[in-house]
C-alpha cells in the first residue's frame, strides 16, 4: 500500500532520535518539520506550519509534551497527534490522551517500519474520513 | 520515633493472661522512680492485637502463655521486620531455645518472671527503648541508601535509554532497507547488532519498570477485563517465537470466565514475562500449556512446562531482585533476573499471588492467582530486609 505524503512535525528532544525520525519519514517521502522541544513546535505552529500528525515526545526540556498539549489544545486541530512513550510513562500516556493525543507509540519496541505503519494507518483513515464526508457534502 | 531520652512518659502494655503475675510486675513498677510510666495490663490476646494495632503504647511486655495462645504469636503478629517498639517477653522458666525463637522474632529482651527485682526491670525497659531507637536509625540510614540507590538505577537507565533507542533506529534504517541494498554477509553482522540493541533496550525497560515499582510511583489503572481474550492475545503474539524454538502451545480455559477488575497493561506483561520463561527454559519441540480454572474468589491461571525446572534450593530466591540460577539453559537465556520479581509485585499489588510448583516428571508450573475482587495494597514498607 503505497501512503500518501504527510506533513509532519516531529518534536523529540534528542538530537540523534530527531534526525533518525527525520531520516526515516523523509526517505518514506513524507514531509517533515522538527522542533526540540514544545516551545518550538508551538512557534512553528503559531507560523502557519500545518501538520497531519505531530510525532511528539514527552519529556523534553523548556516545555515538555504535556504542557505543549495544554497550549496547543489538540481537539481544536486537525493533526494527529502520536506520543512517544515509554514502559514506565503510563501515566503521562494517560494524561496526553485526556489532553487529545490520539496514539502512542513505545520508543523502545518502534522500528522505522512501525513508525511508517503508523504514519500509512493515519493516512488511510483520514482518506476514509474524508471520503465519508464527501457522501454527506 | 522519639528519642527515648525525650519520652516524659513511658506507656507499657502488659499482657499476661495470670492475674497474680500481673499483680507482681504491677508492684515492681510501682517501685519504678527513675522513669516515669503509664502501665496497662489486659489478659486477652485479642485484646491484645487490637491494643498493639492501635499504637499507642512505647513498650510492650508480653508473657509468653496466653491461654489458647502464646508470646510468640504476638510477636510474629506485630511485624518482626518493622516494627517500631521494642516487645520484651517474660515466661516462667528459663529456656534457651524460646529464648532464641523470640530473638528471632525480633524480642527486644527475655525475661524469666521472679528473676528480675524493679531495678533490673527499670534497666531492661530502658536499654530496649534505646536500643529500638538506634536499631530505628540505622534502618532509617538503610532505606535512604537503599532508596539512593533505585534512584540511581533509574537515571542511570534513563540516560542510557535514548542513545540505546537512537541506535535501534539507525540500525533498522540499514536492516530495514530504507538505504539501499546490504551484502549479505554485512547484513546478517548488522542484524546480530540489532537483536543485541533489542536485548539492550529490553533490559533497559526492565530496569525502570522495577525502578517504578519499587519507588511506589506505579499506580494500577482498573477496568473490567476479560482474562480469556488477554490471554488469547499474548498467545497469539508469542506464537511465532514458540514456533522458532517448534514448540507447540495450548490454551485451556472454561466457558463464560468471568471479567475481572485489573490493570490490563501490567497483566498483561505478567502473562507475557511468566510464558516467555517457559519457553525459554524449556527445549526445543517441547509442549507449555496455560490452563485457567475459577474458585468463587479467584481467577487461576497456570503455565506448565517440560523445561529444566526449578531446584529446590534456588526456590526460596525465586522471586528476588537480580536473581538467576544455573541451569543448562540459563546461559543462553541471558536476562536480568527481573522479570519474576517485577512479575511478582504487580501480582501482589493486585491482593494476588504466584505460585510456584514442579511440573512431573520436569519443568515447572506457575499459577498466578488473581482475586475477582482486587484491592489495590498500598505497601508501607518498600524495601525489602530479611
Amino acid at each position: 500500500m503505497t501512503t500518501k505524503k504527510m506533513n509532519i512535525l516531529i518534536v523529540e528532544d534528542d538530537e540523534d532520535l530527531n534526525k533518525a525520525y527525520q531520516m526515516i519519514m523523509a526517505t518514506a517521502g513524507h514531509d517533515v518539520s522538527t522542533a526540540y522541544d514544545g516551545k518550538q513546535a508551538l512557534e512553528q505552529l503559531d507560523a502557519g506550519l500545518n501538520p497531519d500528525i505531530i510525532f511528539l515526545d514527552l519529556r523534553m526540556p523548556v516545555m515538555d509534551g504535556i504542557a505543549f498539549l495544554k497550549e496547543y489544545d489538540a481537539p481544536s486541530h486537525d493533526a494527529t497527534v502520536v506520543v512517544f512513550s515509554n514502559y514506565d510513562a503510563q501515566d503521562e500516556v494517560d494524561e496526553a490522551f485526556e489532553l487529545g493525543a490520539h496514539r502512542y507509540v513505545l520508543k523502545a519496541r518502534a522500528a522505522p517500519k512501525e513508525l511508517l505503519r503508523i504514519i500509512s494507518d493515519i493516512a488511510h483513515e483520514s482518506d476514509q474520513s474524508d471520503a465519508s464526508d464527501d457522501e454527506e457534502d | 520515633m522519639l528519642d527515648p531520652r525525650h519520652l516524659t512518659n513511658i506507656r507499657v502494655l502488659v499482657v499476661d493472661d495470670d492475674e497474680d503475675d500481673w499483680l507482681l510486675t504491677k508492684v515492681l513498677f510501682s517501685k519504678i522512680k527513675d522513669l516515669s510510666l503509664t502501665v496497662d495490663w489486659t489478659r486477652s490476646y485479642d485484646d491484645a492485637i487490637k491494643q498493639i494495632d492501635k499504637g499507642v503504647h512505647d513498650v510492650y511486655m508480653i508473657d509468653y502463655r496466653l491461654g489458647a495462645h502464646t508470646g510468640m504469636e504476638i510477636l510474629e503478629h506485630a511485624h518482626p521486620e518493622r516494627r517500631r517498639q521494642p516487645f520484651i517477653l517474660i515466661t516462667g522458666v528459663l529456656d534457651s531455645e524460646l529464648e532464641w525463637r523470640s530473638v528471632r522474632l525480633a524480642a527486644s529482651d527475655y525475661l524469666v518472671k521472679g528473676s528480675f527485682d524493679e531495678i533490673a526491670l527499670s534497666r531492661t525497659i530502658s536499654y530496649a527503648l534505646q536500643r529500638k531507637f538506634i536499631e530505628q536509625q540505622r534502618i532509617d540510614q538503610l532505606i535512604e541508601l537503599n532508596q539512593a540507590k533505585d534512584e540511581f538505577i533509574s537515571i542511570a537507565s534513563h540516560q542510557l535509554r535514548t542513545p540505546a533507542t537512537g541506535v535501534k533506529q539507525y540500525l533498522g534504517m540499514v536492516v530495514e532497507g530504507f538505504v539501499g541494498d546490504v551484502p549479505k554477509t554485512q547484513l546478517a553482522l548488522l542484524k546480530q547488532a540489532y537483536r543485541s540493541n533489542e536485548r539492550q533496550l529490553r533490559i533497559i525497560n526492565d530496569l525502570l519498570k522495577v525502578a517504578q515499582v519499587d519507588s511506589g510511583k506505579l499506580k494500577l489503572q482498573l477496568d473490567q477485563v476479560s482474562v480469556e481474550h488477554l490471554l488469547e492475545e499474548v498467545i497469539d503474539e508469542q506464537r511465532s517465537s514458540l514456533k522458532e524454538r517448534s514448540q507447540r502451545i495450548k490454551l485451556k480455559q472454561p466457558d463464560d470466565l468471568p471479567s475481572i477488575s485489573f490493570d490490563a497493561g501490567a497483566i498483561r506483561m505478567v502473562f507475557e514475562n511468566i510464558i516467555n520463561n517457559a519457553s525459554k527454559y524449556s527445549h526445543e519441540g517441547s509442549d507449555i500449556e496455560v490452563v485457567v480454572t475459577e474458585t468463587d474468589e479467584t481467577l487461576n491461571i497456570s503455565v506448565r512446562d517440560e523445561g529444566v525446572g526449578i531446584s529446590e534450593d534456588d526456590l526460596p530466591r525465586l522471586f528476588e531482585k537480580f536473581v538467576r540460577f544455573n541451569n543448562p539453559l540459563s546461559t543462553k537465556v541471558g536476562g536480568t533476573g527481573l522479570g519474576l520479581y517485577w512479575a511478582k509485585r504487580i501480582v501482589d499489588m493486585h491482593g494476588g499471588r504466584i505460585d510456584y510448583r514442579p511440573n512431573v516428571p520436569s519443568g515447572s508450573v506457575f499459577t498466578i492467582v488473581l482475586p475477582k475482587m482486587p484491592v489495590e495494597k498500598s505497601e508501607v514498607f518498600h524495601t525489602q530486609y530479611k
